[in-house]
């Protein structure tokens, strides 16, 4: 009886499943209340800034770091102790980590050799997967005189040979070249919706994990932050740092008064703002909040509009640009500092000296509140 | 400061390097005494040494002892130094230390000391002996090199190789060893040397079995025959080679790690 509902339970259970995992060194903490599930053929990203856990929980999923607490499953099983050798998740190392002693081919044939895959079939499944990834040539060298791009794609061969459920890859494209970067983002991502295996990718590149993956993981000393798909991330982000963190976005502190049926209403320092975007709805009055606006979805006039609600009038201090995309900083009441994002011919419209003033739209649907922590 | 400097190799080129060549040049002389002019050139000296036995059998004995040795304590060695890369525990500085002080004794004190110690435990006079004194006079120096490439050994490098699915005993087989070669090759080398040239320890625990130093030092000890001229610069041209072998393997590999640097 206890054999078949494990059954039933091994069935339904997520490919790998954190709870409330830990990790510790000494006193502190590089991971901690960490709870994710991830699903056969996901590609997740699990972005952040630099030391905030990304690599140590990629290094516990492959056994080369032990949780000091909490349970990880595989398939409904606990793997927590179960030795790097014996789990099959090649990882993809930030720094290639490729054997300097061996060539290429031999680099790619090493996990088939551990799994006693004869000569001729180890031979053939290495050439094939370096043909696949447009290195069929550069079997024979050393892997101290490829470039970048190319021992990144044998390091992708030398896991992806031993055809794994699942990958993981720690910053495996940091150390390119802005054009490489793009290349092989398209590449990778291809690769992995025609292989249908889980990829678990760390970055700390924003643009890198937006483009590729279905489901975003952002971390912050530790701990998760926010998990969910690449849009909603980016447009509902949960907490102030996931919005600092992602995108562009206005930040501006204040009060909720009143729950009107226009929507909430809350007071700052820059005038009331009406938002119809809560994230969470049960926010009481008084309760202190931050009102989230995305740079790109802000538009401004120099003529005032005749409804006079969130609207803000500011001083225009600086103008950046990156390609076709222009970045306008604003200074409001108070200091308060406000990014507009337009794109280069709306400017066009616009005439802009510095210093003079605008006036600054916030869209209701287009203004989330979130608590302030 | 050039000045210094350049004097320095000057006193060393005729301190050490005239006295060999002095014997180098003699040994193939006909003369019973080194005298100049030199007389004709022969190689009746060599041929004298290997007509007696007694030479022979000791060399056999040097060769016995330093492969052995060689073998053995880069074994320990590249052990050692593997340990202290791979692991931290408590007092392991002190270990290092403490592994790194045998080439810091004087040899006649060591000498004395094993004699001492070998002969407590019931294992003096023989080559076994010598061998065992051996290893600890020459494992720090195979342990030193093996760390040192050790230290050059990408951080992830053994954990990719586990994360590939090998265990640890194979990711040693497949990797650690294959990355350290050089200077596993270059530890068996210069160990082999070292072992081959020392005289004093092997004076005391050997016993009755001379290695070949100890018999050129009994044989010049009761007359100067122009033998030791030819044996001298045999080990010397032995001991050479191998020194420069390992200056070969040391440098070829790290010349390849530029390149990639
Ligand atoms: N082996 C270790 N020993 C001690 N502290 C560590 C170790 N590995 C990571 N840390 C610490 O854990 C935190 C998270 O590190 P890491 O997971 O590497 O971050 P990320 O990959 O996101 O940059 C950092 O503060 C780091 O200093
Ligand atoms: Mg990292």
């Amino acid at each position: 009886m206890t054999a078949d509902a494990s059954a039933t339970d091994d069935e339904n259970a997520a490919l790998l499943r954190f709870t409330n995992v830990q990790k510790k060194f000494g006193d502190s903490f590089a991971v901690r209340d960490f709870n994710l599930e991830i699903g056969r053929g996901d590609f997740v990203a699990i972005m952040g800034p630099s030391g905030c856990g990304k690599t140590t929980t990629l290094r516990m999923l492959a056994g080369l770091e032990h949780p000091t607490a909490g349970e990880i499953r595989r398939n409904g099983e606990m793997i927590n102790g179960l030795s790097p050798w014996l789990r099959r998740m090649p990882l993809v190392w930030q720094n290639y980590a490729l054997f300097p002693f061996l060539t290429v081919l031999e680099n790619v044939e090493f996990g088939l050799r551990n799994d006693k895959v004869s000569k001729i079939d180890r031979r053939r499944r290495a050439s094939e997967w370096l043909d696949r990834l447009g290195i069929g040539d550069l079997g024979h060298r050393s892997p101290t005189t490829l470039s970048g791009g190319q021992a990144q794609r044998v390091a992708l061969a030398r896991a992806l040979v031993l055809e794994p459920e699942v990958l993981l890859l720690d910053e495996p494209l940091s150390a390119l070249d802005a054009n490489m970067v793009v290349r092989m983002q398209t590449e990778i991502a291809q690769l992995q919706k025609a292989l249908g295996i889980t990829f678990v990718y760390v970055t700390h590149n924003q643009s890198e994990a937006f483009a590729m993956a279905n489901r975003v993981v952002i971390m912050n000393q530790g701990k998760i932050e926010q998990v969910g798909e690449p849009l909603e991330v980016y447009r509902l982000p949960k907490t102030r740092f996931v919005a600092e963190f992602v995108g562009t976005n206005n930040i501006i502190d204040g009060t909720i008064v009143s729950h009107s049926p226009s929507g909430v209403v809350v007071e700052t320092k820059l005038g009331q703002f009406v938002s119809t975007n809560p994230i969470d709805g049960t926010l009481g009055e008084a309760s202190r909040v931050h009102i989230i606006a995305s740079a790109d979805l802000v538009s401004v006039s120099q003529d005032r509009p005749k409804d006079s609600k969130n609207v803000v009038t500011a001083r225009l201090i600086g103008e950046s640009f990156a390609g076709t995309i222009v970045i306008l900083v604003f200074e409001a009441a108070g200091g308060q500092e406000l990014k507009v994002q337009l794109q280069q011919r709306a400017l066009q419209d616009l005439s802009l000296d510095p210093n003079q003033e605008f006036h600054l739209v916030f869209e209701p649907m287009d203004t989330l509140v979130i608590p302030s922590v | 400061m050039r000045f210094l400097l350049r004097f320095y190799v000057a006193i060393v080129f005729v301190f050490i390097f005239a006295p060999i060549v002095v014997s180098f040049v003699f040994s193939f002389s006909e003369n019973r005494f080194p005298t100049l002019p030199l007389t004709a050139f022969s190689t009746i000296w060599y041929e004298k040494v290997l007509a007696e036995p007694v030479f022979l059998e000791s060399f056999r004995r040097s060769l016995i002892v330093a492969s052995v040795t060689s073998v053995l304590s880069t074994f320990i060695g590249f052990g050692a130094a593997y340990m202290d890369y791979r692991y931290r525990f408590f007092g392991q500085k002190f270990y290092v230390a403490i592994g790194m002080i045998p080439p810091m004794i004087p040899v006649l004190i060591l000498g004395v000391a094993m004699l001492i110690f070998l002969s407590q435990v019931g294992l003096s006079g023989g080559l076994h002996s010598v061998i065992i004194a051996h290893v600890v006079l020459c494992t720090p120096f195979a342990m030193a090199l093996v760390r040192l490439k050790l230290s050059q050994m990408p951080d992830n490098l053994e954990a990719a190789a586990w994360n590939l699915g090998a265990n640890e005993w194979r990711s040693m087989r497949m990797v650690v060893v294959p990355f350290c070669w050089p200077a596993i090759l270059a530890a068996i080398f210069i160990t082999a040397a070292i072992s081959l040239d020392e005289f004093a320890i092997a004076w005391f625990v050997s016993g009755l079995e001379e290695t070949l130093p100890v018999r050129v030092l009994n044989l010049v000890a009761r007359q100067s025959s122009p033998s030791v001229n030819a044996i001298g610069s045999f080990t010397f041209t032995l001991s050479l080679t191998l020194v420069v072998l390992a200056q070969v393997v040391l440098v070829a590999n790290q010349r390849r790690g530029e390149k990639k640097a």
